[in-house]
């Protein structure tokens, strides 16, 4: 089952990465990632005066012995990180060849199986017209197969509404850490209201945006009927050289204030087209984009 | 006034009610193809984008229906048949002239030339605007009303499809003089324009002048305005000429003074081409005589046969070659007319004068005494017209009415003429007409008169030889069916006889006379020419059989001619009055005719070079209105292809 989401080979490559944080946050178990908190590592702090109550295991003899006072020795707390992917599951990602919905479980799937390989928590959210269908914090390696089942579950459907989901994700998950949207980001009510929320939360946010080609260069002729896959709306286009390229503007002024927006609030953005090997999205473009290292 | 002339099938505007029915297809036609996408959000802002930056956005969506809606307007508007009155503001009457000449029978290109005009002619006719009018005259060697000035159609249409070609010569002053009168019965001349349709074959029309000075006066005084029609040509016919034409043909006796006769024939080739065929002479339809001609381009030669013996009956000489212009290639002669002239000498005894006479060859002499005469004049008048000439000595003939006659030294019984009484002493010849056909090849000068007497001419009396004495030594006095010469002195009263001038002068006027006679009345006549008929024998009605076996009836009286002017056909010409029969042959030689190349322009009057050129009236305008639809039409198509980018 999991062969079929992404190759053994492949995992392989993948143990080799971890996500990178521009953060620190606070996790809630021992984990492979520095911690704000103080605690029991290997890693060299600093020292303090001893006060009574103190753990006299973290006591340095060696200074005791030369200047016969106590001090304590601190270690850096290593602590896990919690990831937070959000998949968009509505019906606008079940469009393209490959649907989006597919490309997005992979993405979903590869960076799950970077964070449990390395320790941390990982839950992930169906995102449509609402928080879907839900994985639940989970940790460690072992649980990778579960975690792939639940995205390879994942079916679109339903409206987008980026501002309800991700409100009752931000409500479900209290704790910060390093949260992952994919999506693509057709919303008609917007997507700004949603982001602003799990921002807000100090979540540090991750928006992969993942169009199929068609999308962005249609190859349509005629007079049409647009029909949208989610709404049912319609749109009469004649298709015509301006309207082309007002379409084309259009597109790239719609990525292009994704981007400003997600830049100006310490948002990461990475856009994506279905066209470009998942393999490469991963193990290239994320590191350029600073997800993985 | 706007150039605008209306339309000529308003009725075709009802096409325009499909108008609204390529709108509604416009609509049904837009059934669209329905496309699931991931979403329409960018597609709306893309045209919300395009309605900020092309308000005509709308319009360029339906470039197609606009297309559609321009080609059907342009084509209702071409049914409509729309006309450019170019020239409204000026002829608001035409005057068709329309050539129905012999060369106008020319088979240029399709049809005739008269097709050519007459169609030419129709389409005029039917694009005749509001309140505007037209006359129809066919002219060939005369010219016909065949329609007046009027503005119905049907009656302009009738008359220019009447017109049929003769085989006349053509004058078309006779018709411009008719056309200016028809100009000026409705005001000011200038309003009407005058159209020759023809082919300019036509003799020079350089001494033609509009106005005579009598009417210029009138309309001085009247205070008229001295308008004009403007003249139009429009020629018709190809600017070259593929003609070959017999231009003329004479049967004489022959000149040696045998029995034989020979007859003398001109050929002319007025095309471009070297022309071989044989030359035909026939009699009554039975060959006689042939001949293998060759004419150079522009060529023309004479040719005789000779030695042919006399027969009664009409010779026919036709050159045998394929042309634009069949009429000219056959000219026919009647024998009938190459009887010897019968000539009456009355004299009691004079010498000299029987001796010059009896020399004049190919006369039949008869003579008589002046008593014999007088006689002869109460009781066998019809004896006497039977001669083509009386010579008279001394004695005048009382009954002149008809006849030619050479008198001497004696005073026919003719108004204004007569001796006043007074004798002139040795009268000087002060000058002759050398252009008389009596006095050719004769010189006067040395001649000498004793005595003549006085003699008071009458003013329509032409002077052959001048004397001093203020009055004529020999005149010439025409009638209506008269000739006469008069020698008003005694010829044994000067040297006369003995000169050379005499017989030459007494062979010249004899054949002269005899060759005019009325009597003699031509047989051989040319198109358009009126045939004169005297009855020979009892008065009746004499029925004519033209060439085209139709009959015409003309009434004969006794000693009085009768004229029959139908001779528009060439060809043979047969009369029959009780067991009389006549022969005439009618015959085109006319080089004007013959030459058929079609002219440019032609010299009229003061006027100057008119220019052939077209009639630029109510042009309509359809065509262009079919070839905008036809480019719109290819404009869409291109539109339709290339969209994608518009």
């Amino acid at each position: 089952m999991a062969e079929s989401l992404l190759e053994p080979s492949f995992l392989t490559r993948l143990e080799q990465l971890s996500l990178v944080t521009h953060r620190i946050f606070t996790g809630r178990m021992r984990g492979e990632r520095r911690s704000k908190k103080r605690g029991i590592s290997v890693e060299f702090a600093d020292y303090r005066d001893y006060a009574p109550g103190d753990d006299l295991r973290f006591v340095d003899w060696n200074i005791f012995g030369r200047l016969d006072r106590l001090f304590l020795k601190l270690f850096l707390e290593e602590e896990d990180l919690h990831l937070y992917i959000g998949v968009d599951s509505s019906e606008s990602m079940a469009w393209g060849e490959p649907r989006k919905i597919d490309y997005a479980v992979k993405v979903a799937a590869a960076l799950g199986y970077v964070a449990l390989s390395s320790q941390e928590r990982v839950s992930v959210g169906a995102i449509s017209n609402g928080l879907g269908e839900y994985f639940p914090s989970t940790r460690g390696r072992h649980n990778m197969w579960k975690l792939f089942s639940f995205l390879q579950r994942l079916e679109p459907d339903g409206q987008t509404d980026l501002f309800e989901s991700l409100r009752q994700f931000s409500l479900r998950n209290r704790r910060k850490g390093v949260f992952i949207l994919i999506s693509d980001f057709l919303d008609p009510a917007g997507y700004e209201g949603g982001l602003r929320h799990v921002i807000g939360q100090g979540m540090e946010v991750f928006c992969l945006q993942v169009l199929s080609p068609e999308e962005v260069r249609p190859q349509l002729a005629g007079d049409l009927r647009l029909v949208d896959i989610e709404t049912a709306a319609t749109a009469d286009i004649t298709v015509s050289g301006p309207l082309m390229r007002a379409y084309q503007r259009t597109v790239q002024g719609f990525c292009d204030a994704l981007k400003g927006f997600c830049t100006e609030r310490g948002a990461s953005y990475l856009f994506t087209t279905t066209e470009v090997p998942f393999e490469d999205l991963i193990l290239n473009y994320l590191k350029v984009g600073g997800l993985v290292k | 006034m706007s150039p605008f002339g209306g339309f000529l099938a308003p009725a075709a505007f009802v096409g325009l009610l499909t108008l609204p029915v390529v709108v509604l297809l416009y609509f049904l036609k837009l059934k669209r193809e329905e496309y699931v996408i991931s979403s329409t959000l960018l597609w709306q802002r893309s045209f919300e984008e395009m309605r900020v930056n092309s308000p005509f956005q709308r319009l360029r969506r339906n470039l197609l229906l606009l297309l559609q809606l321009l080609i059907l307007t342009a084509g209702v508007l071409a049914l409509a048949r729309p006309v450019m009155n170019l020239a409204a503001s000026e002829g608001r009457r035409f005057i068709l002239l329309i050539d129905s000449s012999a060369s106008m029978k020319t088979e240029d290109a399709d049809g005739s030339r008269l097709d050519a005009a007459k169609a030419r002619a129709l389409e005029l006719a039917r694009d005749l605007g509001r309140g505007e009018e037209m006359a129809v005259i066919a002219f060939d060697s005369s010219a016909r009303v065949l329609a007046p000035l009027t503005d119905l159609e049907g009656e302009l249409v009738q008359a220019i499809k009447s017109i049929r070609a003769s085989d006349t010569t053509t004058d078309l002053a006779a018709a411009m003089r008719i056309a200016d009168g028809l100009a000026r019965s409705r005001g000011d001349a200038s309003e009407s324009e005058i159209v020759i349709l023809s082919d300019g074959r036509f003799g020079s029309m350089k001494d033609f002048t509009r106005f005579s000075g009598g009417e210029v006066l009138r309309r001085a005084e009247a205070n008229e305005a001295l308008g004009e029609a403007k003249v139009r040509f429009i020629s018709v016919g190809k600017q070259k000429s593929d003609n070959t034409a017999l231009v003329a043909l004479e049967a004489r006796r022959e000149l040696t003074g045998a029995e034989g006769i020979e007859v003398f024939c001109r050929v002319a080739n007025f095309g471009e081409r070297e022309v071989t065929g044989p030359l035909e002479l026939r009699l009554e339809g039975k060959l006689l005589d042939a001949k293998e001609l060759s004419l150079e381009p522009g060529g023309e030669t004479s040719t005789v046969f000779e030695s042919l013996s006399w027969e009664d009956g009409v010779l026919e000489v036709r050159y045998n070659v394929r042309d634009s212009l069949a009429v000219d290639n056959a000219a026919r002669a009647v024998m009938t007319d190459l009887r010897e002239a019968r000539v009456l000498l009355v004299t009691d005894e004079n010498f000299f004068l029987e001796k010059a006479v009896t020399s004049v060859g190919g006369i039949g002499l008869d003579k008589v005494s002046p008593k014999a005469f007088q006689s002869m004049e109460t009781t066998e008048m019809e004896k006497l017209l039977g001669y083509d000439c009386i010579i008279c000595d001394g004695i005048s003939p009382q009954i002149m009415q008809e006849g030619s006659f050479l008198i001497f030294d004696a005073y026919p019984p003719l108004k204004g003429l007569g001796p006043t009484g007074k004798e002139i002493e040795t009268p000087q010849v002060l000058d002759w007409d050398p252009a008389h056909p009596a006095t050719r090849f004769t010189n006067f000068a040395p001649l000498v008169i004793q005595k003549a007497p006085e003699v008071k001419w009458p003013k329509r009396a032409v002077t052959i030889v001048d004397g001093s004495g203020g009055t004529p030594l020999i005149g010439a006095i025409s009638e209506e069916r008269m000739n006469a010469v008069i020698v008003a002195f005694d010829i044994y009263e000067s040297n006369w006889p003995l000169r050379r001038s005499f017989p030459i002068f007494l062979a010249n006027a004899v054949r002269w006379l005899a060759s005019g006679s009325p009597r003699r009345a031509r047989a051989n006549l040319r198109t358009g020419e009126v045939i004169t008929i005297y009855p020979t024998g009892e008065p009746g009605v004499m029925r004519i059989t033209d060439p085209g076996g139709k009959t015409h009836k003309v009434t004969c009286e006794v000693d009085s001619a009768s004229y029959f002017s139908r001779t528009q056909a060439v060809g043979v010409y047969r009369g029959e009055l009780g067991e009389e029969e006549y022969v005439w042959t009618v015959s085109l030689f006319s080089m004007a005719e013959s030459d058929n190349a079609a002219a440019k322009s032609f010299e009229l009057g003061a006027e100057g070079e008119v220019q052939a050129g077209e009639v630029e009236r109510n042009r309509e305008v359809w065509r262009y209105l079919a070839i905008l639809a036809f480019m719109i039409v290819c404009f869409e198509w291109w539109v339709y292809n290339r969209r994608m980018y518009f």
